[in-house]
């Protein structure tokens, strides 16, 4: 500090009747006296970690909050081919991490991505980000890990051809969710998006019957996104009876529009999410629906609104009991034994073990009884050295397998199986064998594209586009619910998500969930705390007590003038989302 | 049980000690950790009082006011600018004959924007009806807001409590804290015959027309002149309770002294090592503290001056167009008394300037040097 | 009468320094002063904080302007501010850094006593990393330093005063005084 400027008078005389600047007080650089310094950072918010499919939320929510829907949009689509799909389908980690969901409640992530998805003009086009590569790949399975790959690939500029053993593409979305819960022609406009990037689907080509494993030779690399479809044997007496039924062979009938007479009373094992379905079907097909399962609902792995939706239409849930045998009459299933059970220890899984309850059989009588209590891959047509652990594809992280060339995704090799998942898992194989068709080794930029600490990759980051507030960030803080500043925001209730009439469900296959309205959705993304994200909210600039933060000229965001800052954090302190950090001066 | 303390928190510790029922205060430099520490104390429990936090100074006193109308003890604290804003309603808690305990931690009012000593705030509420104390050090800032209490409520005037920014409010030192029981036995709860009560619904303070306005003024003054030989009373019996003993006006070495200079509030402190070091060398010289400024202790400021060949007044504090304030209260006591000394004026360490014993022995010095006073305060340590 | 300097930045707790070591000696029978420099304090920025101490009532009421001993609570503070303004000839200068007195040798004519008050916060795990709580454990280094007062008047004064982690920081002022270069 100078104190040359220190003004210093020689006698009264010279001194001025009132207190008035007589120089400029920018010789004191306060700067001097800090110790640690404020710097903005966009952190990552959780809501972008949580999603298995990467998508960058915050920046989706804030373009719908702005108004721009079809930026809203475009931004989903960079990361993940199916928003629309998903704005339906998805289970929404990414709400359960939602810091509002401390405060108030969370925000509508999920609807607003169908929101963006719906209203979006319709006439986008989806860019390729390189030109032609002259490189070839080939993807076993057109399910949502297999086309969001495809997706993927074909933008990096890689040739992709899809095999698919059914007749139409979509695999799981297709065959194994009901029309009630994704129409067929959101899925179809999602598909043709990807079609349209010049992707090859050829439908009812099954590798290792129609084409050998070795037939893929030619192909530079190879994904097997195969799925699960093999339904587990529940291992009890007459389960091969007539009126025994999968449910995924079920829900694929359906979706077949194949002429059905399910009876007057159906009965589902499981209580996964298939059994959900096939229950929710049955009860529209106009059969009454049981659901019998071996535990308590709560140990259920289907998601808990279709586990509420089911009950409010009508499916009864018959707890805490397990298969004995099927009763047949001529051949034919009239019902099922049942025994009761009880819930011991914890297993493995962490859920309670059910225990057989000694002489507590009972009979429910069925017209069809459906077989849902999981599914397995089919791999017959493999060669040997791709390994196998729990009959699943033994995957590194991005969907690397021991043999060079060939990945892996999906359910074919995660345990853990829904649409999200499997389209991030897809996304991630896209990006290794992208790395791997350019020599490269994707596992050296693993820790850049992850978002945050343990989120799906980002393409964003893999493509180092997008902005400052895109998933292509250098940091990777998370911000935590207390490092959000609750001062600045006011509860506000979350938008409604509407729903069909029970009335009008019946006999019908129309979609249930509808979507929410401009003026919600408009409400809802305006309650998202953009967590660790700078909004330009201005709150630092208002709170700086020595007019240290400007607003930066060019570009967004503001300028720090560090020869004043003191370092006291008060904008740090201040900044609502937690998109500034107080670090220590080198 | 001794502690140590700073000034602000004896005086919180005091106000604990009273039982005060009622506070309401306003956060103001130098004063805040007064009420900081009673709003915690209230909070956590230890003091069973209502903590008012209000949007002004006007409304703590006026709070105050009500809540000493209904009878219970109430407490305020402030400083300058904050006492300035109280005005009207200083005069209204005198007119009223509430017995509040307020204290002011004398800062300097702006501008130039000051936080620092100063007693010009207080001092330019001379004329308020108020008690006005003046103490020099934390010990004394404790046992005056008791005292204060007991003053009060005898003569049923309001009491100010003054200390010096900084070098007490802010300065840790060790404060003998007494036993709640002692205090308990000391100042009983006060019983209280004009309160605002339900059970027996009173008017209070309304139109007194001029037929009995200048008399009601008058019972104002005798309770203030009651307060003057109530004061060293009080102390009399404070010491008895608590072994420390305070007057309306302490003379130190002024029995032989020729020169006898004046001071208040912290100021005293350095004034007594200087009088010591120069009695030392054999200069006749004494020291009168001034800790009661109103009532002005006319007689004994006299007693003690008269016969003195000088009187030098060490003012922090300035009344533009006039001087000293203290200064020209003794001229103005002693003008009439045939003995009077000279009385130099001196200003220092307005604004929390360092009054050090190197200025007071300087001032000293110079007076004793000076054979006659000119008849403007002389301002000492300006630039030239 | 002993006059005693701490120099340290606005929130790293000069006056509160000021105030344990008042308590410290005031155990030991002295009769103590403690003050802040009278300022506007502000984060950061350099402050001071004064002790006297002395055996018979202090009457003094003004800054001090030359200290007997100095405390300083960041070295840094030592190339930014003049320190040692006023500091008697011989006088000790405590100071929390990390180096050797040797290191120190700019501030010639004193007695120099060094402690890494910030490891030692770490340790405690008092404060932040980048704002450790050092107010402390510099109290053990001036006990060491100076012999003025004991350590065990020093942890006391610290159990009695501090509100939150008392024994860490008591346990951080032992570590001090164990670990003070001279």
């Amino acid at each position: 500090m100078s104190n040359e400027h220190i003004v210093k008078y020689k006698n009264l005389s010279e001194m001025p009747e009132v207190v008035i600047s007589s120089s400029t007080m920018l010789w004191n650089h306060t700067g001097s006296w800090r110790y640690i310094r404020p710097r903005y950072v966009n952190k990552v918010p959780p809501c972008n970690q949580g999603c298995p499919a990467g998508n960058d939320i915050e920046n989706f929510v804030g373009l719908i909050q702005q108004g721009k829907t079809e930026e809203a949009f475009m931004v989903l689509k960079e990361e993940n081919p199916f928003p629309r799909t998903c704005g339906r389908v998805c289970y929404h980690p990414c709400e359960t991490a939602c810091n509002r969901a401390r405060f108030d409640r969370s925000v509508a992530i999920n609807a607003l991505e169908r929101f963006a998805g719906d209203h979006a003009p319709k006439n986008y086009t989806i860019k390729k980000q390189r030109p032609d590569s002259g490189k070839r790949v080939a993807i076993i399975g057109s399910g949502p890990c297999g086309l969001a790959a495809a997706y993927h690939l074909s933008r990096l500029g890689h040739s992709v051809t899809v095999y698919e053993k059914l007749d139409r593409p979509g695999g799981l979305l297709r065959y194994g969710i009901p029309e009630y819960r994704l129409p067929k022609d959101v899925l179809d406009s999602e598909i043709n998006d990807i079609i349209k990037l010049g992707v090859d689907i050829q439908c009812r080509k099954e590798v290792g019957k129609d084409i050998g494993w070795q037939g893929l030779k030619e192909f530079d690399a190879v994904l097997i996104a195969t799925g699960v479809h093999k339904n587990k044997k529940l291992g009890i007496e007459n389960e091969t009876a007539l009126g025994v039924v999968a449910g995924l062979e079920l829900l694929k009938s359906i979706a077949q529009k194949m002429p059905l007479d399910l009876g007057p009373k159906t009965v589902v094992i499981g209580g996964g999410n298939t059994a959900i379905d096939a229950a929710r079907c049955a009860l529209r097909l106009g059969s009454e629906a049981t659901i019998l399962y071996h535990r308590s609902r709560a140990e259920m792995p289907a998601f808990v609104d279709e586990l509420d939706e089911a009950e409010k239409e009508g499916v009864v849930f018959n707890i805490l009991s397990q298969p004995v045998r099927v009763i047949t009459e001529n051949g034919r299933a009239t019902g099922i034994e049942m025994r009761k059970t009880r819930l011991g220890d914890p297993d493995e899984s962490g859920r309670r073990r059910p225990e057989p309850v000694p002489d507590s059989e009972f009979v429910v009588p069925a017209s069809t009884i459906v077989t849902a209590i999981g599914e397995s891959p089919d791999l017959a047509f493999l060669p040997p050295d791709v390994l196998l652990k729990w009959g699943k594809i033994i995957i590194e992280k991005f969907g690397l397998t021991k043999h060079p060339g060939v990945f892996a995704g999906g359910d074919v090799a995660l345990a853990e199986q829904n649409v999200a998942v499997a389209i991030g898992s897809g996304k991630a194989a896209s990006m290794a064998i992208d790395a791997y068709l350019n020599g490269a080794d994707i596992n050296s930029a693993a820790e850049r594209l992850v978002i945050g600490n343990h989120g799906q990759a980002s393409m964003s980051a893999y493509l180092k586009t997008g902005n400052a507030h895109s998933n292509n960030r250098s940091s990777k803080m998370v911000v935590p619910f207390e490092d959000i500043n609750l001062n600045h925001f006011e509860k506000f209730e979350r938008s409604k998500i509407p729903k069909l009439k029970l009335a009008d469900r019946k006999q019908n296959f129309n979609e249930v969930h509808r979507g929410i309205t401009k003026s919600a959705a408009l409400l809802d993304a305006n309650r998202c705390f953009h967590c660790g994200v700078c909004t330009m909210c201005d709150n630092c600039f208002v709170f700086c007590p020595d007019i240290s933060i400007t607003h930066s000229p060019n570009k967004w965001g503001y300028d720090i003038n560090y020869d004043f800052c003191k370092g006291c954090g008060i904008c740090v302190k201040e900044c609502p989302r937690s998109a500034m950090i107080m670090e220590d001066e080198k | 049980m001794k502690k140590v303390l700073m000034g602000n928190h004896a005086a919180s510790q005091a106000v604990k000690l009273a039982r005060v029922k009622m506070i309401a205060a306003y956060p103001i430099t130098p004063q805040t950790q007064i009420v900081e520490e009673l709003s915690e104390m209230c909070g956590s429990g230890a003091l069973d009082a209502k903590f008012l936090k209000v949007e002004s100074e006007h409304s703590a006193m006026a709070s105050c006011i009500a809540a000493s109308a209904t009878g219970v003890r109430a407490f305020t604290a402030t400083s300058a600018n904050g006492l300035a804003l109280m005005h009207e309603l200083l005069h209204w808690a005198a007119g009223a004959r509430l017995p509040l305990v307020m204290v002011n931690v004398n800062r300097a009012m702006a501008p130039g924007w000051n936080i620092w000593c100063d007693q010009s705030d207080s001092l330019s509420q001379r004329d308020t009806g108020w008690l006005q104390f003046y103490v020099e050090d934390n010990q004394e800032v404790l046992d005056t807001v008791l005292m204060a209490y007991a003053i009060a409520e005898k003569v049923l005037l309001p009491v100010m409590v003054c200390y010096d920014a900084f070098f007490l409010s802010h300065t840790y030192e060790p404060v003998d804290i007494p036993a709640q029981q002692e205090v308990d036995k000391w100042l009983p709860e006060h019983k209280r015959d004009f309160i605002l009560d339900t059970n027996n619904p009173k008017s209070l303070n309304a139109l007194v027309m001029p037929d009995l306005y200048m008399e009601m003024r008058y019972k104002l003054e005798q309770a203030h002149q009651a307060a003057i030989p109530l004061v060293n009373e009080t102390g009399a019996s404070f010491y008895k309770a608590f072994g420390r003993r305070y007057h309306a006006v302490e003379a130190i070495h002024c029995e032989d002294a020729e020169v006898v200079l004046v001071t208040s509030s912290s100021t005293t402190s350095p004034a007594r090592l200087v009088i010591e070091e120069m009695r030392n060398r054999g200069i006749k010289i004494g020291l009168v503290k001034i800790r009661m400024f109103r009532p002005f202790p006319v007689e004994d400021v006299c007693r003690i001056l008269c016969g003195k060949k000088k009187a030098v007044v060490i003012d922090r504090n300035f009344s533009f167009g006039k001087g000293g304030i203290f200064a020209d209260e003794i001229r103005g006591a002693l003008c009439n008394e045939t003995h009077r000394p000279l009385v130099y004026g001196y200003i220092a360490g307005l604004g929390g300037r360092d009054i050090t014993p190197e200025l007071v022995r300087e001032i000293v010095e110079e007076a004793c040097q000076t054979k006659h006073p000119p008849s403007l305060a002389l301002w000492k340590g300006l630039i030239k | 009468m002993i006059e005693i300097r701490i120099h340290g930045r606005g929130g790293q707790g000069a006056v509160i320094a000021s105030k344990i070591l008042a308590c410290a000696f005031f155990s030991e029978d002295y009769y103590v002063q403690a003050f802040p420099k009278f300022g506007v304090e502000r984060r950061g920025a350099p402050v001071e904080a004064f002790l006297r101490i002395d055996r018979q009532k202090i009457l003094l009421r003004n800054n001090i302007y030359t200290p007997d001993h100095i405390i300083v609570l960041d070295h840094t503070l030592i190339e930014a501010t003049d320190v040692t303004a006023g500091l008697k000839e011989g006088g000790w200068i405590i100071t929390n850094a990390p180096d050797k007195p040797a290191h120190l040798a700019r501030l010639k004519g004193y007695k120099i006593a060094c402690v890494d008050a910030n490891q030692i916060a770490a340790k405690f795990r008092l404060g932040s990393r980048s704002a450790p709580i050092v107010n402390t454990a510099i109290l053990g280094g001036f006990a060491k330093a100076t012999g003025l007062v004991k350590l065990d008047s020093i942890t006391t004064a610290i159990r009695g005063e501090v509100p939150i982690k008392a024994s860490e920081n008591a346990e951080a002022a032992t570590e001090a005084y164990q670990n003070t270069i001279i």
